[in-house]
């Protein structure tokens, strides 16, 4: 499943089972995003691709109102 | 059977009943195996157009006893010599062939295409025997220079029963194909981000202006380690400083400084059926080195 964030196609499957971290520091040596913005961007990217992998059951509802 | 005017070779396609029905079906049934990779057994791969087909078949041996009787001791293989004007790279690309013994479809000059039977009534390519193209050369002041291709089919019982044949009304040269695209590196790697970019084999044409972000899917790529191993692409992207994507590979397993990666894009078929489809191209791999 590929994630589109600022123009880079993620490989949404793969970068979600890296930690935030790990998936910053493959990006800064891979010149993901280059430029001051870069740990920001890397870090909205990696918080897009969770969201987009997270299974269907993470998603909460909104709780009943009983009345 | 009219003079061979288009041969089409494949290693082991052999087409259903189904597929011969008509023209049209039998159109679809070949596109498809036209626009498979190279290296499927069901591809078929086209010559170009042959504009002049020279029949070298020999006569029959035959030995002679001396009171006048005579037999035919061996039967002669079908043998061709066909020309065509195709341009230098098509040319070489049919000298690529030379030593195929691999089946054969022949379309001749009435449009007919010929082919063998099949226990139900499908259709496989006649066995070839030798087939052997000149190679590309200079022309002179007196002829029209061409390639010249010459093929021995591999038996004359083939010929003998069982032979089918499909008018079609479309010439096989003029259906979509796929071009071939070698990949190079554009600009040194970074990490594990490399940086690719494929120009058309015969043409020369850069693919980035056509391609630029269909080539976005990471599913449109592959890459494999030298001991076979497939590396997971973790992103692509297009970079319009160099023509190129950026295709950049999972870092983790780790992958060493210096070893070798195999880059090119998946085969036609998974090209075809990524979300944003990828038509035409066929990429020849570019082996990079992790910096």
């Amino acid at each position: 499943m590929d994630l589109k964030f600022e123009g880079v196609t993620f490989n949404a499957t793969y970068n979600a089972s890296l930690t935030e971290d790990d998936f910053v520091k493959a990006g800064q040596e891979n010149g993901t995003f280059a430029g001051e913005t870069q740990e920001a961007k890397l870090r909205q990217a990696h918080q897009a691709i969770k969201a987009a992998v997270a299974p269907a059951a993470e998603v909460k509802a909104a709780p009943l109102k009983i009345k | 059977m009219g003079r061979p005017k288009y041969l089409l070779f494949t290693r082991g396609k052999v087409f259903a009943a189904a597929d011969l029905v008509d023209s049209a079906t039998f159109k679809a049934a070949l596109l498809a195996a036209f626009l498979l990779s190279r290296t499927d057994d069901n591809k078929v791969f086209c010559f170009p157009l042959m504009r002049v087909a020279d029949d070298n078949t020999a006569d029959a041996k035959t030995e002679t006893l001396a009171d006048g009787y005579e037999e035919v001791l061996n039967e002669s293989l079908a043998a061709y010599t066909l020309q065509s004007t195709c341009g230098v790279c098509q040319h070489q690309g049919m000298v690529l062939f030379n030593g195929w013994t691999d089946p054969v479809y022949v379309v001749d000059d009435k449009n007919i295409l010929w082919y063998v039977s099949t226990a139900t009534d499908g259709a496989q390519g006649w066995s070839v025997g030798n087939l052997y193209t000149t190679p590309p050369r200079f022309g002179n002041s007196s002829n029209i220079v061409t390639s010249k291709t010459k093929i021995v089919f591999g038996t004359v019982d083939e010929f003998k029963s069982g032979v089918g044949a499909i008018k079609i009304d479309f010439d096989p040269t003029k259906l979509a194909n796929t071009v071939d695209v070698p990949l190079s590196e554009a600009a040194a790697a970074t990490g594990y981000a490399f940086k690719i970019k494929g120009k058309q084999l015969c043409a020369g044409t850069d693919i980035y202006a056509s391609y630029k972000t269909l080539l976005d899917q990471t599913g449109a790529w592959k890459a494999t380690t030298a001991a076979g191993l497939a590396v997971v692409i973790s992103s692509a992207a297009h970079d319009d400083a160099t023509s190129s994507w950026i295709v950049t590979l999972a870092s983790s397993p780790t992958i060493a400084a210096t070893t070798k990666i195999k880059i090119e894009l998946v085969d036609p078929t998974a090209l075809a059926a990524l979300t944003s489809p990828v038509l035409g191209i066929e990429s020849v791999a570019v082996t990079v080195a992790k910096p």
